[in-house]
C-alpha cells in the first residue's frame, strides 16, 4: 500500500489513493465514495456516446463494475480520471457496437438530452443545432467520434486523449481533423 | 502579411482551441476583418464548438443514483477483487505443460554433478555429506579419562584425545551440568587433563572457534594455543 502511495504522489493525492486502494481491496464503502465522486462524469461521457437512451444506465453500471475489477491494476502512474475515461470510452464503444449488432439503431434523441429543468431561456437555435450535432455524431465512425467527443465536448487535451485511447498524438490530431471535417459536411447537408 | 483563405481554413480550429501564437492570431483577426467568407466560417465553427461544449446532459435525481449505486454494489458483491483471485485460465495456457517440462529438465541436468559427487563420496565409504551439524556429547564424566555417552560418533573421549570437527560443523561437549564447550567449524580440541575440580582442554589448532560457557550468559572465547580450565 505504501508502495502504491509513493507512486501516487505525482498524479493522485494520498487521500484519493488510500480510497482507491481500499476499494481495490474490496471495501464497499470506499468504492461507494468513488462512485459518488465520479458518477456524473461517467454519466456525461456515456450520454455523449450513447445519448440518454435506456442502455445509458446499464453502461454506467458496467463502467463501474469494470472499474472495480481493474482497480488493483491502478498503480497511480496516470491520473485516475484518465484511467476512468479509458474504461468509460471502451464500455461506451462496446455498447455502440452492441446496438449495431442488435440492429436496434436507437437514434440519439437530442430532445432527451435536454433536461426539463434546463434554463428556459436556452437558445432555441442552439438546441436545434445540438439536435443536428447529435444526429451527425451518430453517422461518424466511432474512431473519429471518440476523439471528437473527448476533445470538443469533454474538453480534454490531445495528450490526454492520446493517454486514454493509447493512440499516438499524430493519430489523435488526424482523427480530430477529419472528424470535424466530417461533422461540418454532415451538418451542412442536414441544415441545407 | 495577408493570409490566404486556404491557410486560414486550416487554422480556424487551432485558433478556436487557442493554440495559435500571437503573430498568427493577429494575422487571422486581420483576415477575418477583411474576408467575409472566412469570417462566416469562423463564426459557424465557433457556434458548433460552443454547442458541442455545452451539449446538455440531463441530471439524475438522488433517488435514481441510489438505485444505480445499489445495483452496482450488489453486482460487485459477487466479484472478488482482482488482486485476491488469480484466474486459472490467465496463467494456464496450452504451452504450460511444455514450460513445466523444460524447467524439470533444466533442474535434472543441473543436479547431475551434485548427485555424482554424493554417490562417489558414498562409494568411498564416507558418510553422506551432510549439512552443518552439531555433535552433542553429553553424559557423565569419569576420572582417568573422559567418557562421553554419545549417540553419534564419539562415544568415548579420553585424555590426550583430539576432538575434531569438519568444515561447517561443530561439536558441543557438555562437560558437566553447568558448562559446555562448543567447537565450531574446522578446529580441534585436545582433552588435556581432567579432575574432580577442574577440566583442562587445549586447542590444537583452529581460529576463534571454541567457546566455553559455564552459564548461558557467561561465555569465554579463546583462540589457538590457549588453555582453558572449566
Amino acid at each position: 500500500m505504501n508502495y502504491i502511495m509513493t507512486l501516487s504522489n505525482k498524479y493522485v493525492d494520498d487521500n484519493e489513493m488510500q480510497k482507491i486502494t481500499r476499494a481495490a481491496q474490496g471495501d464497499k464503502y470506499a468504492f461507494s465514495e468513488l462512485f459518488n465522486q465520479y458518477k456524473v462524469m461517467v454519466y456525461r461521457i456515456v450520454c455523449r456516446f450513447l445519448g440518454q437512451a435506456e442502455d445509458a444506465d446499464d453502461a454506467v453500471q458496467q463502467i463501474f463494475i469494470e472499474l472495480y475489477k481493474s482497480l488493483p491494476g491502478y498503480m497511480g502512474n496516470s491520473k485516475f480520471t484518465t484511467w476512468l475515461y479509458r474504461i468509460a470510452v471502451n464500455v461506451s464503444i462496446q455498447y455502440i457496437r452492441k446496438r449495431k449488432r442488435d440492429s436496434e439503431f436507437d437514434s440519439l434523441n437530442p430532445e432527451s438530452h435536454i433536461d426539463s429543468t434546463q434554463n428556459a431561456s436556452a437558445s432555441i437555435e442552439k438546441t436545434e443545432l445540438q439536435k443536428q450535432i447529435a444526429v451527425a455524431l451518430e453517422g461518424i465512425h466511432e474512431r473519429k467520434r471518440t476523439v471528437l467527443i473527448l476533445h470538443d465536448m469533454e474538453g480534454l487535451t490531445m495528450e490526454e486523449i492520446s493517454g486514454i485511447t493509447g493512440l499516438p498524438l499524430g493519430t489523435v490530431k488526424s482523427r480530430l481533423f477529419h472528424g470535424r471535417d466530417e461533422m461540418r459536411s454532415k451538418l451542412k447537408k442536414q441544415l441545407g | 502579411m495577408i493570409m490566404k483563405c486556404t491557410l486560414v481554413d486550416h487554422l480556424i480550429d487551432e485558433f478556436i482551441d487557442g493554440c495559435c501564437d500571437a503573430t498568427v492570431t493577429s494575422q487571422l483577426k486581420e483576415h477575418f476583418d477583411s474576408c467575409i467568407t472566412c469570417s462566416d466560417e469562423y463564426a459557424s465553427r465557433l457556434q458548433i464548438r460552443s454547442a458541442m461544449r455545452s451539449f446538455p446532459v440531463s441530471y439524475k435525481t438522488d433517488a435514481q443514483w441510489r438505485v444505480i449505486e445499489y445495483q452496482i454494489l450488489n453486482e460487485i458483491e459477487s466479484i472478488a477483487p482482482a488482486s485476491k483471485t488469480v484466474p486459472f485460465k490467465k496463467h494456464f495456457t496450452s504451452t504450460t505443460p511444455l514450460r513445466v517440462a523444460a524447467v524439470l529438465l533444466l533442474f535434472l541436468f543441473a543436479s547431475i554433478p551434485f548427485v555424482y559427487y554424493r554417490l562417489h563420496h558414498y562409494e568411498k565409504g564416507g558418510a553422506l555429506a551432510s549439512a552443518p551439524q552439531v555433535i552433542s556429547l553429553e553424559g557423565k564424566v569419569e576420572l582417568n579419562g573422559v567418557i562421553f555417552s554419545d549417540n553419534n560418533r564419539l562415544p568415548e573421549v579420553k585424555v590426550d584425545e583430539v576432538i575434531s570437527t569438519s568444515t561447517k560443523s561443530s561439536a558441543v561437549i557438555k562437560a558437566d551440568s553447568g558448562s559446555h564447550i562448543t567447537i565450531k567449524e574446522k578446529s580441534s580440541i585436545r582433552v588435556k587433563s581432567f579432575s574432580n575440580k577442574s577440566r583442562t582442554f587445549e586447542l590444537d589448532y583452529g581460529k576463534v572457534a571454541v567457546s566455553v560457557a559455564k552459564r548461558k550468559a557467561d561465555q569465554l572465547f579463546f583462540s589457538q594455543d590457549q588453555k582453558c580450565s572449566v
